[in-house]
């Protein structure tokens, strides 16, 4: 993700079949060819690479029109690591003037500070009138989760493992309840869970946006406090910062370099909560718990998606609980991170299907490890049918 | 074509079609790349016939070339607007219309997706075997106006045998429908299958009327590796020969292993030059029993490790990725050069034969794949760079390839259709008289030839 040059190969690999028309969620709302996977590496080849075509508004409403789901890297035969080629266009395309360097400036301080706006609060309307953040974000905690705990949390039975846990910012700053079902269930199942400190947002919606440096001066962050932690896992409870953490952290740097190894060394100790639980087992029943559940399988989990089903299984331990499938739980549910804020009326569209398939399977919830579609899904839900699945685990621990 | 972009918007409405170039790039070719020649002007997605008709009137008063579009997966360059003009996407008239189920057949617009369709009528205990590999993008219309086929051909035959009526676009915007719902149906010329495989040519086919039949309540999937080439060759001929009918047959190189590999357990081993790949359909007990026994003929017949696999998840993964397998081997070359030529299937081992010799002689690194249950085979050439001088003797083997398949009596193009290229052989196969015919069925459906210019024809006509 350094920079699109760095594709170059991967692109003349593309071979043209079009079988990214298959899956990707935009072009399934426009059917115009120029959304699809083939169409944009044609596009930002010929645009932003060879410049064949000048770069104009178009060009940047196509790069735009993208949820950055990955969903086409996962169809595509050649493996091409589409995703990634997208965030390197982005990046080449990052608005300049004050008023961008500005925004910029108010992201990353949120990010540093993992989701929560702190003193900057203060602030918020304001950017909101300036136009500066959209006004439907979801508002932020008073106080963060992570303001209140300690460094270390011990269970209070026998230490069965011990594991750094990662709180990503959606946890500490908006979905309380997720952090301390979190929380409570390690705790119940005889983890001891180190909160290291330093850390700062995974990075994965500064890359969304482009901001390749920033993500690379939080990944630097996080590496740093990760790596001193003599932990059996790194867990987190969201699907992005496994992505972020495990997959993308090392392409950020160059290939050999001390972080790009770093990220290597790490990655193979990073796993969703659930999955981290359900390898470990548990070793405190749960409790009946009468509740029909779906599960939501958020795009950024296609290259894992084994750890978001050990994390499911955990629930079918769950006496009473009912699990029932929708026909295609890994389809979008429209939120792409920020997406959804941008573009409402595609992302509207994506999400109406999904919303026919959870009416159809008849669940009282939806469980998804992923804070935006939590977020996305439950703005049309309501707030208490969209829930982590961890947090359907912990009610079974009252 | 100065005003071209506001009367297609008073045609079909400003979010109708698209006339900006960084639309338009992706519309320049087809799943073939270099076929790429020329810059359409514009292109429509018309959302029915209605609007397919009105901006095809119009193209007709002013001479502008039209291009019939569905995925854009051809292999042929057929969906090239090699004279510009208007790129005509069918993608979002995308409706199954009707699934009759007192009739078993169906009617859909001509830009569903084929793999959409299938589930659909399989949700209501239906079949429809026409099976290119490309079925989670292709059109039902890119599928009647190419006579695709696959795997399933063996036992089902291809799209051209499914077709029962359809509805089409001539180029002056004047709407037919042809054939009927009807299994039978004998007034008239059968314009309905000279639609089929038309490739874009004569009309806009709008929506199609295909047959259906039961599912068939259970498959088994087995798979036999081979020491040779010849001998995989051998057991397709010998099989058809002895009256098994499986419902695939696909012949694959070993290179195909490994890509299983990273998906099935345990492990294939990775030796011997060829696979093949096969399904049988029936009761459970006759799948069943139909792989074993064929399982049990592979081994007699000296093949290197044979396995069936009744369970159908674990099935899909051999298919699913059999699916992929041609965009894999592109992306892993700098170019990659395919035929589908077919030969009658007592001819394969000795086309096979043919193809390894003239690989050999011309010292290019060839592959032999195909869905060999039905004589249809994928010869293709493996480049690691672009050369003139390579690529002629790329073009030079093919047209040998292609000489060798028809002296065994086999055909130009099983699956993939003429488009550009194969335009220059067809002359090979069909002869002056029978294209002097066509040419003059070519011009009484479209005097002005606006349609999908500079297809089909050998090039010194296509003009
Ligand atoms: C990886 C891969 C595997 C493939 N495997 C197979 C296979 O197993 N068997 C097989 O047969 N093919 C195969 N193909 C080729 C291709 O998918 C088929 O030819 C398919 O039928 C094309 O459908 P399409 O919708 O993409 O049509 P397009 O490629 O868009 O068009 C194909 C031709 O049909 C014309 N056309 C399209 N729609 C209409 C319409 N509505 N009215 C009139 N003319 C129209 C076009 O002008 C063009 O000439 C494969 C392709 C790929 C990339
Ligand atoms: S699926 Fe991959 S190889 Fe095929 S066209 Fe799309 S990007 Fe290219
Ligand atoms: S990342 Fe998602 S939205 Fe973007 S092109 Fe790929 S499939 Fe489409």
């Amino acid at each position: 993700m350094l920079g699109l040059e760095q594709y170059r190969e991967a692109l003349e690999r593309c071979s043209q079949c079009g079988y990214c028309q298959a899956s990707c969620p935009v072009f399934s709302q426009e059917l115009l060819e120029s959304y699809t996977a083939r169409g944009r590496t044609l596009l930002i080849k010929a645009a932003l690479m060879d410049g064949i075509l000048p770069v104009g508004k178009r060009t940047k409403e196509i790069v735009a029109n993208c949820l950055l789901c990955g969903t086409c890297a996962h169809t595509c035969p050649g493996g091409l690591p589409l995703d990634e080629i997208f965030m390197a266009a982005r990046n080449q395309l990052r608005p300049g003037g004050p008023a961008a360097s500005l925004k910029r400036g108010l992201h990353r301080k949120l990010m540093e500070q993992r989701g929560h706006p702190g003193a900057m609060g203060k602030l918020g309307p304001l950017a909101k009138t300036l136009g500066l953040a959209p006004a439907d974000l979801p508002q932020p905690a008073a106080r963060p989760f992570l303001a209140d705990q300690p460094e270390v949390l011990r269970p209070s039975g026998a230490v069965r493992a011990r594991v750094a846990w990662f709180v990503g910012c959606a946890a500490n700053s908006l979905h309380l309840d997720t952090a301390q079902a979190v929380r409570k269930v390690l705790l119940a199942n005889g983890v001891e869970v180190v909160l290291p400190q330093g850390l700062a947002c995974c990075g994965l919606p500064a890359l969304a946006q482009g901001e390749v440096e920033m993500a690379q001066d939080l990944a630097r962050r996080n590496l740093a406090a990760l790596a001193a932690q003599e932990v059996d896992a790194v867990v987190t409870e969201c699907t992005s910062c496994v992505l972020m953490l495990r997959d993308k952290m090392g392409r950020l740097f160059e290939p050999e370099s001390p972080e790009a190894q770093a990220a290597q060394a790490l990655a193979p100790k990073v796993m969703e909560a659930g999955a981290f639980l359900h390898q470990l087992g548990l070793s405190q029943t749960p409790q009946e718990c009468g509740v029909s559940y779906t599960l939501h399988q958020p795009c950024h989990a296609a290259g894992f998606a084994a750890q978001v089903r050990q994390g499911l299984s955990l629930l079918e331990q769950v006496p009473g609980a009912d699990y029932r499938p929708m026909a295609d739980p890994a389809a979008c549910c429209g939120a792409g991170g920020d997406f959804f804020l941008k573009n409402p009326a595609l992302s509207q569209g994506v999400r109406r299907s999904k919303l026919e398939q959870i009416e159809q399977s008849r669940a009282e919830v939806v469980v998804t490890p992923c804070p935006a579609c939590r977020h996305y899904l439950s703005l049309a839900l309501g707030p208490d049918k969209v829930k982590h699945p961890l947090a359907l685990l912990a009610g079974a621990y009252e | 074509m100065k005003g071209l972009a506001k009367d297609l918007a008073h045609l079909v409405g400003p979010e109708g079609f698209s006339t900006d170039p960084e639309d338009l790039l992706v519309y320049r070719h087809d799943a073939i790349a270099y076929f790429a020649q020329g810059e359409p002007a514009a292109v429509v997605l018309p959302k029915d016939t209605v609007h397919a008709a009105k901006v095809m009137a119009y193209a007709s008063q002013n001479g502008i070339p039209l291009t019939p579009r569905g995925a854009g997966s051809g292999l042929s360059g057929g969906c090239t607007p090699v004279r510009g003009g208007i790129v005509l996407d069918t993608k979002r008239m995308k409706g199954i219309l009707e699934i009759n189920r007192g009739n078993l057949t169906a009617r859909v617009e001509a830009g569903v997706v084929l793999a959409a369709f299938q589930q659909a009528v399989e949700a209501q205990g239906f079949f429809y075997p026409p099976d290119p590999q490309s079925k989670s993008v292709c059109t039902l219309g890119g599928n009647v106006a190419t006579r695709a086929g696959g795997p399933r051909a063996v036992k089902y035959g291809t799209t051209v045998n499914y077709v029962l009526g359809l509805e089409a676009v001539l180029p002056d915007g004047e709407v037919i429908r042809t054939g009927s719902s009807c299994v039978k149906h004998s007034a008239g010329y059968d314009l309905t299958h000279l639609l089929t495989g038309s490739e874009g040519t004569l009309a806009l086919i709008t929506q199609a009327t295909v047959r259906l039949l039961p599912k068939p309540p259970a498959t088994c999937t087995a798979l036999a590796v081979c020491p040779t080439m010849e001998m995989a060759a051998r057991i397709v001929s010998e099989t058809i020969a002895g009256g098994v009918v499986p419902s695939m047959l696909e012949l694959l190189t070993t290179a195909s292993l490994a890509v299983f590999n990273r998906f099935v357990t345990p492990p294939l081993p990775e030796e011997g030059e060829a696979c093949l790949l096969m399904e049988f359909d029936g009761t459970a007990q006759e799948a069943l029993r139909q792989a074993q026994e064929m399982a049990g003929a592979c081994r007699d017949m000296g093949a290197i490790d044979v396995r069936v696999v009744p369970q159908a998840d674990e099935a899909a993964v051999y298919w699913m990725v059999r699916s992929r397998l041609y965009p894999l081997v592109v992306s892993r070359f700098k170019r990659v050069v395919t035929e589908d030529v077919t030969v009658p299937r007592d001819r394969i081992p000795e086309f096979a034969a043919k193809v390894m010799g003239i690989a050999q002689e011309m010292g290019l690194s060839m592959g032999l794949t195909g869905h060999a249950g039905d004589g249809n085979m994928h010869p293709t050439i493996r480049m690691d760079e672009v050369t003139d001088a390579l690529q002629a003797r790329a073009d030079q083997a093919m047209a040998r390839v292609i000489k060798a398949g028809l002296a065994l009596g086999g055909v130009i193009s099983g699956e993939h259709g003429v488009g550009l290229h194969k335009a220059e052989f067809l002359e090979l196969e069909l002869g002056r008289e029978q294209i002097a015919l066509m040419r003059r069925i070519k011009k009484a459906f479209d005097p002005k030839g606006i349609m999908n210019p500079g297809k089909i024809w050998p090039p010194e006509l296509a003009s």
